[in-house]
């Protein structure tokens, strides 16, 4: 286990790396009493503050913090943006923590996922981005991040997933979160394509025939121009994977399910990093940048990678 | 399907037109167009993207392959007339900080040299001028001497050969390299010795 994990709390903690803290909370007070008093701790160590709460709790905490020296030390972030696009969770946090933790100086960040009007495939992504957090900030520098969760609200599978997510618990005070599971993460089924779909297997020189398909497949459903410009770069990055780095050969599937345009990719490669594509690629590197492009042009990416094979599953909403 | 055109602008300037996609099927077109006109001495590239409908990631790695090769022969590659979604693409992966973007109407830009394709005399002085200019900042009549000459070399070609375009033939585009090769040798130590003469002055 990390030293992180088992040290005391306290503001001596805060040179410590990545700290990922699960706080559940009953109602508002203990909501504000916890934020509130970890953003005065940060101002007061002249730490940066980002804040990424819903509209009425943001509200909430500029009044409680107005007039105070921690309120010119917050920003505030979107957080029902950063919950809509799970994929984009971890490099959304990366490019903001930089600059400061390039300075030596620490951040902290409240994040409360927006859990409500998120459909089952997001909910799935968004709990196992949390949980990667852990994995893409285990080598960064003084980073904290608290989690609020509403028990009366959230619903059970989201408060279980939080529980097993975060390496920390804030209750009376912080400490070691005993529910904490290291990995291997436990992805939740894909499910079968919806019937009927179709289907073609690509191999080298077939790019455009890629694209075709995924072409007829979006006019078909009255998808508008600019998003299957989107939609075909990130299904031709991952076919070009495919070819690269899945035996030179790949399945494309396409259909649509509950108003949503699924374009899966699959191959046998297997894909050893889980973080490929989730930070901002460096600009001055070689490669790499497939999974990213993919991870920023989709609605929502779902990736399955075992030793037999890799499933990449790219979802666009209709209307 | 990628289509890469190249058309020679003066000694060490091309302009290459692409159109297509380029992915990782179509790399190889774009490496070997910008091989073939970096070896032959054309160093500073104008990519017109105006027909390009998609970049993938394999073709962001092309262009900054590209990069670095021109920066190793002392050229530069300009990307110019990207459209909304080609300029997001390139902002996404990064590569608009290594390469710049130009809105340039029409490529190439009004800083680079178009070749007459007659012996129309005032078309020869224009061209000198301009070749002054970006040899030795129009204020070194040495050069300007050397570029005269230069221009009037250049303008004795026949104006097919100069404005030649290579559509997508990669035997027809190494003929014209080949062709342009030694015409370029002659020039470029013509260029040297201006540019020489114009480093000793502005030391004086």
């Amino acid at each position: 286990m990390n030293d992180h994990v088992t040290a005391p709390a306290g503001p001596e903690m805060k040179d410590q790396g990545f700290r990922h803290e699960f706080f559940p909370y009953q109602d508002e007070t203990a909501f504000l009493d916890g934020a509130v008093s970890f953003i005065k701790d940060a101002a007061a160590g002249n730490e940066t503050v980002l804040v990424a709460v819903g509209a009425t709790k943001q509200e909430v905490l500029r009044q409680e913090l107005a007039g105070t020296d921690a309120a010119e030390s917050v920003t505030y972030l979107d957080a029902a943006e950063l919950s809509r696009r799970p994929g984009r969770l971890i490099s959304a946090w990366a490019d903001r923590i930089t600059d400061s933790t390039a300075k030596g100086q620490p951040v902290r960040g409240i994040s409360e996922s927006q859990w409500t009007g998120r459909t089952p495939g997001e909910r799935a992504e968004l709990q196992y981005h949390e949980w990667l957090l852990n994995r893409a900030f285990a080598e960064a520098p003084a980073w904290w991040l608290l989690c609020p969760y509403d028990t009366t609200t959230a619903e059970a599978d989201v408060l279980r997933s939080a529980r097993s997510n975060h390496p920390l618990l804030r209750t009376a005070q912080t400490g070691p979160n005993t529910d904490y599971q290291d990995g291997p993460y436990p992805f939740p089924d894909l499910g079968a394509p919806c019937d009927p779909y179709q289907e073609l297997v690509f191999h080298t020189g077939d790019l455009a025939r890629v694209r075709d398909k995924v072409t007829a497949c979006a006019a078909a459903h009255h998808l508008e121009p600019g998003r299957l410009l989107d939609l075909l770069a990130a299904v031709t990055e991952a076919a070009a994977n495919s070819i690269r780095h899945g035996g030179g050969t790949g399945t494309l599937r396409t259909w649509v399910e509950q108003g949503e345009l699924v374009c899966e990719v699959r191959d046998t490669g297997n894909l050893q990093d889980p973080l490929a594509g989730h930070l901002r690629p460096r600009h001055d590197q070689r490669g790499g940048r497939g999974l990213w492009l993919i991870h920023q042009l989709c609605d929502l990416v779902q990736i399955r990678t075992n030793p037999d094979g890799t499933t990449v599953r790219m979802i666009t909403t209709l209307g | 399907m990628l289509l890469v055109t190249v058309e020679p602008v003066d000694m060490t300037t091309a302009v290459l037109r692409i159109s297509g996609d380029i992915d990782q099927d179509t790399v190889p077109d774009l490496d070997h167009a910008v091989d073939q006109c970096l070896d032959s001495g054309y160093t500073h590239l104008v990519i017109d993207c105006a027909d390009l409908r998609s970049c993938d990631s394999s073709g962001v790695t092309a262009l900054l392959r590209a990069h670095q090769a021109a920066s190793a022969h002392d050229g530069t590659i300009k990307l110019t007339r990207a459209g909304t979604v080609l300029r997001s693409r390139f902002q996404l992966t990064g590569l608009d900080q290594v390469l710049t973007l130009h809105d340039d109407a029409a490529a190439p830009s009004p800083t680079l040299l178009v070749l007459p394709t007659t012996s129309d005399p005032s078309s020869i002085e224009a061209q000198t001028e301009s070749l002054a200019r970006l040899t030795a900042h129009d204020t070194l009549p040495g050069a300007a001497d050397d570029a005269l000459s230069t221009a009037a070399q250049n303008s004795a070609e026949t104006g097919a050969e100069a404005t030649a375009e290579v559509i997508g033939s990669r035997e027809a585009l190494a003929a014209l390299a080949r062709t342009h090769a030694a015409r370029r040798e002659t020039r470029r130590q013509a260029l040297d010795a201006a540019r020489r003469r114009a480093a000793g002055i502005s030391q004086d």
